[in-house]
């Protein structure tokens, strides 16, 4: 006699109640549903570049006049201007500022038309350039 | 014989599924709805590629304002005028402290002009508020910079 046998059945009707197949089901199509309808999110940083309004230039100049990074258009095409030098990379502008002196900081000046990108690209050439006093004045 | 003993314990030890999927679907639901918040809170802008002085925090607080490539203010999803946007940084402000500790967080498309962006920062220095942040997205390849320090306040 097969005693194992009525054992599992008497068993498996006791525990019948509990269905894991649906549970299962349930759980793997919410899974996909997830899935599927997740967006991807790719990561994001912060520039903290400090805020100042343009002022018109009258009487002494400070001791340690800062450099003055403006980003504008130069022939129709957007680039780095620092006194009369005109780069359009932003390594070079990073090379450029590298070799200036760090205590005054840096400005950087953004025109209107110039894009966003190059704004934001001459911020990131001055913090990677070593600079830790980064100010962005907006144009008027 | 103890038959009778046993068959009682087997009945206790049966689970009670429905209190689990009325959890599950609360979690759901949760879910669901908090997700959605997020993505008003935070539109699909185009950032510029580049690894910021500073890590994105997950407990960032402040207003969020995103620039779309045609220069309209997003808020949680609504274009914002400029003086409306202005108003809401100001409503910002703490009895206290004022507007020293209100933080706005720019969200700007890399291929917008930079003419919104200067509007709302000169907007900002009128306000009084210093503490702005520029969103960048970080490259490919590229580990966020940790390390960096953030930059001394002039």
């Amino acid at each position: 006699m097969d005693f194992t046998q009525s054992k599992r059945s008497a068993r498996s009707r006791l525990m019948g109640g509990l269905q894991l197949t649906s549970m299962v089901d349930v759980i793997f199509l919410l899974l996909i549903y997830f899935l599927l309808t997740t967006t991807y999110t790719p990561p994001e940083a912060r520039l903290t570049p400090a805020l100042q309004a343009e002022r018109v230039s009258g009487g002494a100049a400070a001791d340690l006049e800062p450099q003055v990074v403006h980003v504008e258009l130069v022939d129709g095409r957007p680039g780095f201007r620092i006194g009369e030098r005109v780069l359009r990379e932003q390594s070079s502008l990073r090379n450029v500022l590298q070799q200036l002196p760090k205590d005054a900081g840096v400005f950087v000046r953004g025109a209107h038309d110039a894009p966003v990108g190059f704004g934001v690209a001459a911020l990131q050439a001055a913090y990677d350039a070593g600079f830790f006093k980064v100010t962005y004045v907006p144009a008027r | 014989m103890r038959f009778h003993g046993q068959h009682q314990r087997n009945r206790v030890t049966l689970p009670d599924i429905t209190s689990m999927v009325d959890v599950v679907f609360l979690l759901i639901i949760f879910f669901l709805t908090t997700s959605s918040l997020v993505r008003a809170t935070v539109s699909e802008i185009d950032l510029a590629e580049e690894a910021g002085n500073v890590e994105a925090s997950l407990e960032e607080r402040g207003l969020v304002v995103n620039v779309t490539p045609e220069g309209l203010y997003l808020v949680e999803g609504d274009a914002v005028p400029l003086d409306s946007l202005l108003g809401m940084i100001a409503a910002e402000a703490d009895d206290e402290a004022g507007l020293a500790d209100v933080e706005v967080l720019v969200r700007a498309d890399k291929d917008a002009p930079l003419r919104p962006v200067n509007a709302l920062a000169s907007g900002l220095v009128e306000l009084g508020v210093r503490d702005w942040k520029l969103a960048t997205r970080v490259p490919p390849g590229v580990a966020p910079t940790a390390s960096r320090n953030a930059p001394e306040r002039p």
